[in-house]
């Protein structure tokens, strides 16, 4: 653990060319959603990615860009469909009437807020509210059921060491109209997934990454989370099949799922930083000067 | 011609007005960006409109405001004809005029909103496909006017003519956008956070 993240971070896959350039790359969520945007947010990540002859991505990966994209895109959708809303601000009103007092939904709170603001952005105003809500509503669900078939073309293949079933749940469209984009909870007594034997089978590598943090200065409180879960699951690896608890572990199953890669690329360095330096692979970021 | 250019901002960043609309709501953003026109005619007031049942009514059924799959209301023929003749006069070989073409197609898609709203969700669907799709144009260079995209905005332009679609028009649309490179969030490009707990 003597390495330091600011040596290894700034290690591009680039900066040996001399000898033999990686060809491997192991795509993290946030990369694999900048893609999936308009210019000129995707283009330095396809630039980035543009060398590598093998793009990787965890299998993982799909639950988090589900839980973290499709679900807030989803629930904007829903709220269009209100009978009380009758036009964007409404939907403004409403968000932050039901997610603003839950601070555990902060993250959603701002990521819808954005995406509104984004979206208005991009309308002058000219049509008509009940006009505006309708491109809303349908701009929402066509992200949604083309984002994951968008995601999937990103990438030259997709690991599947977890075997997780929510992942491969589509998002898709109820007969009523309304999405479908739930995860529904695990439990250890259902487990249909392979997450306590890829555990098991990482569980050195978990362990390197439990112990990097208590050398960390200043760990961030998704770290020591993510700590405290590696440590309930060193005790007991069915901790990981209760609803939730491999989530608080995201970034690190998504590195050893793609572990064979020879170069990580995500954009999140709280995490991503330690993770690759514990695994010992060079860390791409192509944003961390164009965040 | 209607020219529908200047009804349309397509890099505009966060502005103004949406950045004091989302601090009322407490949310800080950073600063820079320009301004756009976005809430000038918007007021917060309560409408009612058509089809949509009024808040303080008792009597109001707590239906929902979905769009139905099947609706009697027809897209504006005229505005679509002009869609139409613009994708036909796009030549993808011109630099200059292809820009300004694709700025007015866009002008002319966000004004079927219009009729859009009272015709199907199929209607809706396939008009948030395309809409995406020629923003996505006018954003990105690498995906610039070629012969297959332009067959497929035709097509999706030619279903936007029928009176009544089905789900299979909208899966084909959708598999063919997809197939041609448009990226799906091109309306929704904001950052994301990760930051919630898991359920």
């Amino acid at each position: 653990m003597s390495t330091s993240p600011t040596n290894q971070t700034d290690t591009s896959p680039c900066a040996n060319q001399q000898s033999q350039p990686p060809t491997t790359v192991l795509v993290d969520t946030s990369l694999l959603i900048e893609q999936l945007k308009r210019e000129p947010s995707a283009r330095p990540v396809r630039e980035a990615l543009a060398p590598f002859l093998f793009k990787g991505a965890s299998s993982y990966s799909k639950l988090e860009f589900k839980r973290a994209w499709l679900q807030r895109l989803a629930y904007i959708h829903d709220v269009c469909s209100k009978p009380d809303v009758t036009c964007v601000v409404d939907v403004m009103a409403w968000v932050n009437q039901k997610l603003g007092a839950q601070p555990k939904r902060r993250g959603g709170l701002q990521t819808c807020f954005d995406m509104l603001i984004r979206f208005l952005d991009l309308d002058s105003g000219a049509i008509n509210k009940r006009a505006q809500l309708a491109r809303l509503r349908s701009h929402c669900k066509r992200s949604v059921l083309d984002g994951t078939a968008a995601l999937l073309q990103l990438i030259t293949a997709e690991f599947k060491g977890t075997r997780c079933v929510r992942a491969e749940e589509p998002a898709r469209e109820n007969p009523d109209g309304s999405l479908n984009v739930t995860v529904p909870k695990c439990r250890p007594q259902n487990a249909k997934c392979a997450i306590v034997a890829f555990f098991v089978s990482n569980k050195t590598a978990f362990y390197s990454l439990a112990n990097h943090v208590d050398t960390l200065p200043d760990p961030s409180g998704e770290m020591k989370t993510m700590q405290l879960h590696i440590r309930l699951a060193l005790a007991d690896p069915r901790h990981l099949c209760q609803a939730g608890n491999c989530a608080r572990l995201a970034d690190a199953i998504i590195a050893l799922d793609g572990k064979q890669m020879a170069v990580f690329a995500a954009n999140n360095d709280t995490e991503w930083v330690h993770i690759s330096n514990v695994l010992q692979k060079p860390l791409l970021n192509p944003l961390r000067h164009n965040p | 011609m209607t020219d529908y250019t200047t009804h349309m901002a397509a890099d505009a960043p966060v502005s103004h007005e949406a950045r004091t609309l989302g601090a009322t709501f407490g949310l800080q953003y950073p600063t820079g960006g320009n301004l756009a026109q976005q809430f000038d005619t918007q007021d917060l007031s309560f409408t009612k409109d058509a089809g949509t049942p009024a808040k303080s009514s008792p009597a109001a059924p707590a239906q929902s405001a979905r769009p139905r799959a099947y609706k009697s209301g027809q897209i504006d023929r005229t505005i679509l004809d002009q869609a139409f003749d613009l994708l036909e006069s796009l030549d993808p070989r011109d630099a200059y005029q292809t820009p300004l073409h694709l700025n007015s197609i866009a002008g002319a898609l966000m004004a079927l909103w219009e009729s859009a709203a009272d015709c199907s969700q199929f209607h809706q669907d396939i008009l948030a496909i395309l809409e995406n799709a020629v923003t996505c144009m006018r954003a990105d260079d690498t995906l610039a006017p070629t012969e297959s995209r332009l067959r497929v905005l035709r097509e999706a332009l030619n279903d936007l003519r029928q009176p009544q679609l089905a789900g299979a028009h909208v899966q084909v649309a959708r598999s063919q956008f997809i197939r041609e490179g448009f990226p799906p969030l091109g309306f929704v490009d904001n950052n994301v956070n990760f930051a919630d707990e898991p359920d």
